[in-house]
């Protein structure tokens, strides 16, 4: 086990390696200077001593390189940025200030987490519990109407982008009949109660869209699961539905449907941009497109890396629960 | 949002006029652009009487104070910190919490009165030189803890403007104080310096000013009005901190700020309305929603529902809901549209397309219309052949002299060239804005016989600016920082001006003729200039065509049910707040 999860853990670490030079050495190869974007568009005199001066206080004028070991030891150890008397501290874990706005990006990505968060963990238990009941309770009625029905508004809900889906909710809960507010995010901390009423509409608008595509890999799972020998002899031996269905071939099921959860939950907490702009939250995927489209390195940078360490840590995660849940699967 | 303000570095001029008329009148896209005369009338002025820059404002009509106003808008400001704030919103809502020395009066009819803020008057030209500057404090005017605003801390916001972590802000006053447009060369600032004191900026006593430049700077007033003149405690300074927490001298404070939610204004109790001669506190608080899109917050405003009736949806109203809202007659004055001071060119590299000929064709191609209607047609802007807006002071319509319809005239364009098929590479955003406008530059010009290859560039701006960019053609705007055309003629057409990058003329415009008219009316006596910037425009569009005007900017936004008192500002043509209440 501890030599699976080394393994996993180191596995990982090289790919998050791997995406920070490659992150770094894009946002160095496309045709731009960040120093002359902050000055040129705003500066009627943006002479060369001043993109110097821009290019000091930014740290932009070290080879890049020397920028990369210095962003990422200042990650686990802080560093200063710039030079002379304009230098600044930035504490670990440092992730640089923003070209736009110059605010440390640990502040912008302390503020936009938590947004992403709640929507996507709120979301995921929508489309998990809703999903896997009803692809559960449709194989084991395969055939019935509550079959059909949930097969076709599966398939629905698996077309239908939450652009459109998104907009439509707002139109017929916010804006027509004025049922709901407009979502207004505040933090868990500080209000649990208005926390949960702005997460309503974003959890049902993914949770339900996603839950199609739950609802129709679980019942396909189930379907073949029930097919299994394992299944036929344990109902032969005379076990109760319960105990056939709930703990042997749920359990058998489940497994795949763990993966592409996992997989779908880190690549979600990456940024849910869509789900963001529709219902007006600035998270971390609403702060990512912004700053790839301002060119704002430090953010690109570090929303980038956090959405590798998701995708990654949900992928060591999955693998270790394959084997708690399917007792078929051994770490070794 | 709208871009940044550019910042424009002016020679000297004298633009105390006293009134100026422009025309301008709703497009109809039938005959061109049709601003050839007639229409509304702009006036603008500086105040020569001190009564104009005393408080009260007078009583808005039907306002009564209390509710709150909502504001909605897509994204956080940039900065909120006066000395490097350079947004037309930002310096928008700042107005409701902080003053400067100057400021525009507006009555939202187009009348337009430069008058004193924290100062008794505009200013005072000691040697009518326009080189010594005086300015004088009212008496009554506090910070939001009570204490008296002194000339020191005007002072003291001027010289952290010039510190290198405190940028984004204009740099005018700056430049000016030392004359050099590298302007922290040598003062850098208290920081750095360990001095508050700026070279050419003296604190005669607690309530008097100085500036003394080296040359002479008759816009001071105007440059005045933007935020580097906010007072600033220095005791209460927490340099590139106060972005986050700025102290107030007007008649909110803030109450709350949660980057990218929100942002909440209050009542400031020790603001004086008796001092202020712009401002109302009508709403009991002002708060910033931060994160809706333009497409939501009109929904929003249109809808209604409980709180959004007292909502301005300020990003202005997406092109997906443009005609619903132009075709809903109930809503009245909740739909605001109005000119804004920022102009679309199609800019030309006049030193690649030497031939004047070739430019008098791309301006008889050009299908302007069709540029516009992607971005939302007649509400969103007004086709316009002019190089200044109708914003500004003094400026005059004149018949477009290559006036190729409101779609292009290729029959006509294709004549002048004469058989020839010139080439032209024409550099696009790479944004939306860029492939949306691209195509309709292309096609306009190849009907017309030209060879066009679009190539769509990350850094357009800075790239423009560079001299000797290799691009013939690219879209480019201009919004000047106050309604005078000297921060527009001699920014955009002084070709004597450029320099290797950062050039704000990035049609790289040089004419002799055309320069020494700049000269001449820079010098002019008050009054007189407005008119004579508006001929420089005509002689620059007549001879040289250096850029094809596109159309001019409006502001169109709705507003809920309980809006009342919006005005659209002509300097920086977004809403502004001063008179705004909510409706019992």
């Amino acid at each position: 086990m501890l030599r699976f999860v080394v393994k996993k853990v180191l596995l990982a670490l090289s790919t998050l390696l791997a995406v920070s030079v490659i992150t770094f050495g894009m946002f160095f190869a496309v045709p731009n200077n960040p120093a002359e974007l902050m000055c040129g568009d705003s500066k009627n005199v943006c002479s060369p001593e001043r993109i110097e001066m821009i290019e000091r206080r930014m740290g932009l004028d070290k080879p890049i390189p020397v920028q990369y070991a210095e962003f990422m030891r200042g990650v686990f150890v802080g560093r200063t940025i710039g030079t002379g008397p304009t230098a600044r501290d930035c504490p670990a874990p440092c992730l640089g200030f923003s070209f736009r706005s110059d605010e440390p990006v640990t502040g912008i990505v302390g503020r936009t987490l938590p947004v992403t968060l709640s929507i996507v963990f709120g979301a995921a238990v929508v489309w998990l519990v809703l999903g896997v009941s009803i692809g559960m309770v449709s194989a084991l009625r395969r055939g019935s109407a509550f079959d059909k029905l949930a097969v076709g508004t599966s398939l629905v809900g698996a077309s239908m982008p939450i652009l459109l889906f998104g907009p439509l909710l707002l139109i017929g809960l916010v804006y027509e009949t004025g049922l709901l507010g407009y979502p207004r995010y505040t933090p868990l901390t500080e209000n649990p109660l208005a926390w949960a009423s702005a997460m309503i509409l974003p959890w049902f608008a993914l949770g339900f869209l996603n839950s199609a595509t739950y609802a129709r890999l679980s019942r396909a799972q189930m379907l073949e699961t029930l097919s299994e020998d394992f299944v036929r002899t344990a109902r032969a031996k005379g076990l109760s539905k319960i105990t056939v269905y709930g703990r042997h071939a749920l359990r058998a099921a489940i497994t795949p449907i763990i993966t592409i959860a996992g997989l779908d939950l880190g690549a979600y907490l990456g940024g849910t941009v869509i789900t963001e702009t529709v219902f007006g939250f600035t998270g971390l995927g609403r702060t990512a497109l912004n700053a790839a489209l301002d060119l704002d390195m430090p953010i690109v940078m570090a929303t980038v890396l956090l959405a590798a360490v998701f995708v990654v840590a949900a992928n060591v995660l999955v693998d270790m629960l394959y084997a708690v849940v399917d007792p078929r699967v051994r770490l070794g | 949002m709208r871009p940044r303000l550019a910042v424009a570095a002016t020679s000297a001029a004298l633009v105390l006029a006293s009134s100026a008329l422009a025309a301008c009148s709703e497009n109809t896209g039938e005959n061109g652009d049709s601003d050839n005369g007639g229409g509304k009338q702009f006036t603008s002025s500086i105040a020569t009487d001190p009564k104009d820059s005393q408080g009260p404002a007078a009583e808005v009509p039907g306002a009564k104070p209390g509710g709150a106003l909502k504001l909605i808008q897509e994204q956080d400001f940039e900065h909120l910190d006066p000395q490097r704030t350079y947004t037309f919103f930002g310096m928008s809502i700042q107005q409701m919490f902080v003053r400067t020395l100057t400021v525009f009066k507006e009555d939202g009819n187009g009348n337009v009165l430069l008058v004193g803020d924290l100062a008794t008057d505009p200013g005072k030209d000691v040697n009518k030189d326009c080189k010594t500057w005086e300015y004088t404090l009212k008496e009554g005017v506090k910070f939001e803890d009570g204490t008296p605003i002194k000339a020191a801390d005007v002072a003291y916001g001027i010289a952290r403007s010039f510190e290198e972590t405190i940028d984004g802000g204009p740099t005018y006053v700056q430049e000016w104080l030392a004359d050099n447009a590298e302007y922290n060369a040598t003062y850098k600032g208290p920081y750095t310096s360990g001095s508050d004191t700026v070279p050419g900026l003296t604190v005669k006593d607690d309530r008097t000013l100085v500036f003394t430049f080296a040359k002479p700077h008759c816009d001071l007033p105007f440059a005045l009005s933007l935020p580097t003149s906010v007072p600033v405690p220095k005791a209460q300074d927490t340099k590139t901190e106060y972005d986050r927490r700025v102290v107030s001298s007007g008649p909110y404070k803030i109450k709350e700020y949660v980057k990218d939610t929100r942002f909440v204004l209050e009542r400031n109790p020790n603001w004086d309305p008796k001092t202020d001669p712009l401002r109302h506190a009508y709403p009991e608080t002002i708060e910033v929603e931060i994160g809706p899109n333009d497409t939501a917050a009109t929904e929003r405003a249109l809808a209604g529902q409980g709180a959004d009736q007292t909502a301005v949806a300020w990003d202005e109203v997406p092109q997906a809901l443009v005609n619903q809202v132009l075709g809903d007659s109930s809503l009245g004055e909740r739909v605001v549209r109005k000119p804004s001071p920022s102009v679309w060119y199609l800019s030309i590299n006049n030193e690649r397309i030497k031939d004047v000929k070739v430019r008098q064709a791309i301006a008889y191609a050009i299908d302007k219309q069709g540029i516009l209607a992607t971005q939302g047609g007649d509400a969103s802007g007004k086709l316009t052949h002019t190089l200044l807006a109708d914003t500004t002071i003094g400026r005059t319509a004149y018949p477009n002299p290559y006036d190729g319809g409101p779609t292009g005239n290729p029959e006509k364009a294709k004549e002048l060239l004469g058989g020839q098929k010139p080439k032209l590479v024409f550099m696009s955003r790479a944004t939306a804005f860029g492939q949306q406008t691209a195509p309709i530059v292309e096609q306009s010009l190849e009907k017309a016989g030209f060879d066009v290859t679009v190539q769509y560039v990350e850094d357009h701006n800075p790239t423009a600016r560079t001299r000797g960019n290799p691009y013939d053609i690219y879209l480019s705007n201009w919004a000047a920082d106050w309604p005078s055309a000297v921060s527009t003629i001699p920014v955009l057409w002084d070709g004597r001006k450029l320099g290797p990058q950062g050039n704000s003329n990035v049609s790289y415009f040089n004419a002799d003729d055309v320069n020494a008219e700049i000269d001449r009316v820079s010098n002019l006596p008050a009054g007189e200039a407005g008119p004579e910037w508006a001929k420089i425009d005509q002689t620059i569009m007549e001879k040289y065509v250096p850029v094809v005007p596109i159309y001019q900017d409006n502001t169109f936004l709705v507003t809920g049910a309980k809006v009342g008192g919006l005005i659209v500002s002509e300097q920086f043509g977004v809403p502004v707040f001063y008179n705004s209440h909510i409706k019992q």
